[in-house]
C-alpha cells in the first residue's frame, strides 16, 4: 500500500476558551515533503491552533492525524516522539547552556529514550560531530562553545531550528520564525528554509509576514477568527476577496 | 579528636549540599526543607537499628530509601506549583517533619532518640570510622556529580531548568526529570542523615529544623548552584567559619542570610559558576602562566 498523501490531517479543530472560540472547527492538511503555510491576521487563531498540533492546548473538540495515527490531546512531549518538532515564536533556548549542550539535548530523543538510559554519557566525540553538523547546517557552529543565552535573536532562531532538526523530525513546524528579525536575517531564513525543502523536508510554517510565507509556501492556509477563510497555491490565496478583506480590516483598525 | 569532628561536619555538609544541588542546581527546583529529609534519614536508620535490630549497613541505604520515598512525594507535588509556591511549600515540609518527630511518641517526642553505635564486620564504628565512611560516601556522590554535566541526564535536567515548554519539545517529559531529581537529591540527604544520627549517638526534632535547611542552601548557593565543585567550597567555608570566627557562630542565620542576599545580588552563579569574579581572576593568572591571551 502507496503511504497516504498527507502526513498530517486535521479535522474539525476546535479549541475554546470559555466563551471565546479561539479555533472554530479548521480542516486541514499537510502533504509530504510539502511547506504549508498557516496565515491570517492578529487573533486568528494561528498560535492556538499550532499548540494544539504540538500538544501545548488540548483541543476542545476535533481529530489530528499524523501519518493516520491519532495525537490530538497527547502531551507535548509525547508529541515530540512521535516525531513533530516545532520552534517558538518567542525563542525559548536553553539559555544558560552551551549551543552545542543545547543540541546534544536535542540528540536524547532518539539516543536515550529512557529515563533509566539517561545516565549513560552524552558528550561523546561521535555526539559532538553529529551536533556540529546540525550547527553547520544553520552555519553556527563557530558559536558552539558560546552561552545559547547571550546570541543575537537571529541566531537564537537559527539555534531553535537547528535544535528541531536534531530530532529528526517527520514534520517541522516553525512559528514565526521571522518576526522580529532584520532584513538580512530574513533573507538568511528564506535560504535556509529553501535548502531545508530541497532536502525533502515536510514544513508548517505560522507566519504572519505575507511576503515571506508566498515565497515559502507551496500551500496556504488562511485564517481569520478561529475559521478557515480559504486555502489554496499562494496566488490563489492573494486574489481571494475574504483573505483581502481580512487583512484590510486588520490594517484599518490599526490606523 | 577536635579535628576529627570537624572534618565528620564538613563530610556531612558537602553531602548534603550536594544532595540539593542535583534538585536546585540541576534541576532547577528551589528547596528550602532540605534538613526534614536528613531528619527523615537519621530518624528511620535510629529507628531501625535500635528498635528493629536492623544492622547499619541495611538501615544505611533503608534511610536513604525513606527520605527518597518522601522526596518523590514532594516532586508529584512540585510538578503542580510554581518555583515560588514550591519554596514556600517546601519550608512548611520542614516544620511538619519536625513537628512529627518532636511530638509523636515512636520518634521519641522532646526527649530525642538515642542511636546505638554501628558495628560492621565485628568493627564498632568511631570517629575515624565514620570519616571513612564520609569519605568514601562522598567520593561516590562527586564522581556521580561530575558525571552529570556530561550525561542525558545533565542536559534534560538543564532543559527542564531553563524552559519546561522547550525541554518538552524535545520529547523530555519535565515532570519524570523533577521527580527523579527529588528522588536522587534527597536519597543522598536521608543517606547523610543516617551517618549523622550514628556519628551523634543522639538525636532530637531541632538537629533538623529549617535554619539547618537554610544552611545547606547557603553553601550550595555561595559556592555556586548548578556547579560540580562550588557546593563542596560552600560547605567547608561555612562549616569551618564557625569554628574559626566566634561570631559566625553568634550570628549563624544572620551570617547565611545576608550571604544569600549579597551572592544573589553581586555573584548568583557562585563562586566557582561561569564568569564568576574568582574564575576571572583565576582564568587570567592561568592564561598570563601561560603566555597566552586571554580568550574573549
Amino acid at each position: 500500500m502507496a503511504e497516504a498523501k498527507e502526513l498530517l490531517q486535521v479535522r474539525g479543530l476546535k479549541k475554546h476558551f470559555g466563551g471565546l472560540k479561539a479555533v472554530d472547527g479548521v480542516d486541514l492538511a499537510v502533504r509530504r515533503g510539502e511547506t504549508l503555510g498557516l496565515i491570517g491576521p492578529n487573533g486568528a487563531g494561528k498560535t492556538t491552533f499550532f499548540n494544539m498540533v504540538c500538544g501545548y492546548y488540548t483541543p476542545t473538540e476535533g481529530l489530528i492525524l499524523l501519518d493516520g495515527q491519532e495525537i490530538q490531546g497527547l502531551p507535548a512531549h509525547a508529541v515530540a516522539r512521535k516525531g513533530i518538532a516545532r520552534t517558538f515564536q518567542i525563542t525559548k533556548v536553553f539559555k544558560d547552556m552551551t549551543v552545542e549542550d543545547n543540541l546534544l539535548a536535542a540528540l536524547a530523543l532518539k539516543k536515550a529514550p529512557s529515563l533509566f538510559s539517561s545516565l549513560g554519557r552524552s558528550h561523546t566525540r561521535r555526539n559532538r560531530e553529529q551536533v556540529r553538523e546540525y550547527l553547520e547546517q544553520v552555519d553556527i557552529v563557530a558559536f558552539a562553545k558560546v552561552k545559547a543565552g547571550d546570541l543575537s535573536l537571529g541566531y537564537m532562531r537559527r539555534l531553535e531550528i537547528a535544535r528541531a532538526l536534531a530530532l529528526q523530525p517527520i514534520l517541522l513546524m516553525l512559528d514565526e520564525p521571522c518576526a522580529g528579525l532584520s532584513k538580512d536575517a530574513t533573507r538568511d531564513f528564506i535560504e535556509l528554509t529553501q535548502k531545508l525543502q530541497a532536502a525533502g523536508t515536510t514544513i508548517m510554517l505560522v507566519e504572519h509576514n505575507m511576503a515571506v510565507a508566498t515565497e515559502l509556501c507551496h500551500r496556504m492556509t488562511v485564517l481569520a477568527h478561529g475559521i478557515k477563510i480559504a486555502e489554496g497555491t499562494p496566488q490563489e490565496v492573494q486574489n481571494n476577496r475574504a483573505v483581502i478583506d481580512a487583512y484590510l480590516g486588520e490594517a484599518e483598525e490599526a490606523d | 579528636m577536635y579535628e576529627q569532628v570537624i572534618a565528620i561536619n564538613v563530610g556531612l555538609a558537602m553531602l548534603l549540599a550536594m544532595s540539593l544541588n542535583i534538585i536546585t542546581g540541576f534541576a532547577g527546583q528551589p528547596t528550602l526543607g532540605h534538613a526534614a529529609f536528613y531528619g527523615i534519614g537519621a530518624y528511620t536508620s535510629a529507628l531501625l537499628t535500635a528498635k528493629a535490630g536492623w544492622p547499619f549497613l541495611l538501615a544505611l541505604p533503608a534511610s536513604g530509601a525513606m527520605a527518597a520515598l518522601v522526596g518523590v512525594l514532594l516532586g508529584l507535588f512540585s510538578v503542580r506549583v510554581r518555583e515560588d509556591f514550591l519554596a514556600v511549600t517546601t519550608i512548611g515540609i520542614n516544620f511538619v517533619i519536625v513537628a512529627i518527630f518532636q511530638y509523636v511518641q515512636l520518634f521519641g517526642a522532646s526527649l530525642g532518640l538515642a542511636v546505638p553505635k554501628p558495628v560492621v564486620f565485628g568493627i564498632r564504628f568511631g570517629n575515624t570510622e565514620i570519616l571513612i565512611l564520609l569519605i568514601v560516601l562522598n567520593l561516590l556522590v562527586y564522581l556521580f556529580m561530575r558525571h552529570l554535566p556530561n550525561s542525558w541526564l545533565g542536559l534534560a535536567l538543564g532543559g527542564v531548568r531553563n524552559d519546561e515548554e522547550a525541554a518538552a519539545s524535545l520529547g523530555f517529559n519535565p515532570d519524570h526529570y523533577k521527580v527523579f531529581a527529588f528522588g536522587i537529591g534527597t536519597f543522598i540527604a536521608g543517606m547523610t542523615g543516617s551517618v549523622y544520627a550514628h556519628f551523634m549517638g543522639f538525636i532530637s526534632s531541632t538537629d533538623f529544623s529549617f535554619p539547618v535547611s537554610v544552611g545547606v542552601l547557603s553553601m550550595a548557593v555561595l559556592g555556586g548552584l548548578g556547579t560540580v565543585s562550588g557546593p563542596l567550597l560552600g560547605a567547608i567555608i561555612l562549616t569551618l567559619a564557625p569554628e574559626v570566627f566566634r561570631f559566625v557562630s553568634d550570628y549563624r542565620m544572620l551570617v547565611y542570610g545576608g550571604l544569600l542576599v549579597l551572592m544573589m545580588r553581586f555573584q548568583p552563579q557562585g563562586m566557582v559558576g561561569d564568569d564568576s569574579w574568582l574564575r576571572q581572576r583565576w582564568d587570567a593568572v592561568r592564561t598570563r602562566g601561560k603566555g597566552g591571551a586571554r580568550r574573549g
